[in-house]
């Protein structure tokens, strides 16, 4: 972890926005404002100005909150607009 | 997590998350059922949504109350059954410390008065409570018995079992009649191992005079017979006359000496000394302890 952090402090990555993805079993989101669409196929989430599509099967929200947001279900891909 | 509340709302799952998500409320497992919307939150903010959807058109319903509350839900309807467990729970704990029967198996049964006896004798009876039922006491007298060669005292639920075992080949029939004085005396110590004790220490006996009894009282006040089982030991004053040629030190501790037949432990109390035709006679006053006893191995 610590190498990934100091390349994405290189980068002048927001870690802030992060989110990690493991196939088969869910994704890990941060700073989530908000949920504008929900349906067991696509989520999509309001992250700071941007809105970030989850696509996959049998999605649900774990858990949520304060920002912090838990899908779990089979993601097969994550839109960024 | 057991603590989590099953909710169920007519709404769509992003007004729910906008909605508890503003109040800051944690949200859990979250899905969409139809037009249903259901979701976990904590038991304590369970008001907290109930008051976020308190428009009828939410229609909200509690789908599955938390392990915790839920146990006190049910705990609560059927208040009158735990109570009742409760109580049978506590009588039975109750009654186990009790005794209501005492049951001697074994070869050895035959001698069930008198272990019945010593176990009354050490606190154990029928219908008493009791706690220490295999004390070395009651276990030792239980032995001291005639023939017994094993012993085992054991509670299972309200019932002692005595499981005596004697041995049948080697043993001597046990005599059933008293434990009589054969001299006059004063008793200086009585040990009823089986039996009542007649007399007490310090009370003066005459001979023939029963020092145990071979009965015991029951709980109900009866007298129930059994055999005798003890020893006593008697302080006897005696006198005895020796005669001598002279009067030396020599011939003095010679009749002395003559005590000592009569018992170890003698004590002498008087020596005097009068002239005869034929030398001296010494007139000796002293006390011995007899031992007596009964059916002891």
């Amino acid at each position: 972890m610590e190498f990934l952090q100091s390349i994405l402090n290189e980068a002048g990555a927001d870690t802030a926005r992060a989110f990690t993805i493991v196939p088969l079993f869910g994704g890990y989101f941060k700073s989530v404002k908000g949920v504008s669409e929900f349906s067991p196929q696509k989520i999509v989430l309001s992250v700071g100005k941007l809105n970030l599509t989850v696509r996959g099967e049998n999605l649900c929200v774990g858990k949520f909150f304060q920002g912090d947001l838990f899908i779990s279900g089979d993601i097969k891909g994550v839109e960024l607009e | 997590m057991n603590n989590l509340v099953k909710l169920s709302v007519v709404a769509p799952p992003e007004t729910v998350i906008k909605k508890l998500s503003r109040a800051q409320i944690a949200l859990y497992d979250l899905k969409k059922t139809g037009v249903r919307t259901t979701f976990c939150v904590h038991d304590k903010t369970l008001k907290k949504v109930f008051a976020i959807f308190a428009h009828p058109c939410y229609n909200v319903t509690v789908v599955k109350y938390g392990a915790v509350r839920s146990f006190l839900t049910r705990a609560s309807a059927r208040a009158g059954a735990l109570v009742g467990a409760a109580l049978f729970i506590a009588i039975v704990t109750f009654c186990q410390t009790f005794v209501f029967k005492v049951e001697v198996t074994g070869s050895g049964a035959y001698l069930s008065p008198e272990v019945t006896a010593i176990l009354r004798d050490c606190g154990v009876e029928a219908g008493k409570p009791c706690k220490n039922i295999d004390s070395p006491l009651t276990i030792s007298r239980i032995m001291a018995l005639p023939s017994v060669t094993f012993c085992s005292v054991s509670k299972r639920g309200t019932v002692v079992i005595v499981d005596v075992e004697c041995d049948e080949e080697g043993s001597i029939s046990p005599r059933r009649d008293p434990l009589v004085s054969p001299v006059a005396g004063e008793v200086v110590r009585i040990v009823a191992i089986c039996g009542t004790p007649c007399v007490e220490a310090g009370q003066q006996v005459s001979a023939g005079d029963e020092l145990i009894s071979p009965r015991y009282t029951a709980a109900d006040g009866t007298f129930n017979s059994c055999i005798c089982v003890g020893y006593a030991d008697i302080r006897v004053r005696a006198s005895i006359s020796v005669a001598a040629e002279d009067d030396s030190e020599k011939s003095l501790q010679s009749a002395l000496s003559a005590v000592n037949l009569y018992s170890d432990g003698a004590e002498v109390l008087s020596c005097t000394v009068k002239q005869s035709s034929q030398g001296v006679i010494y007139d000796i006053d002293f006390t011995y302890i007899h031992t007596a006893s009964i059916n002891m191995q």
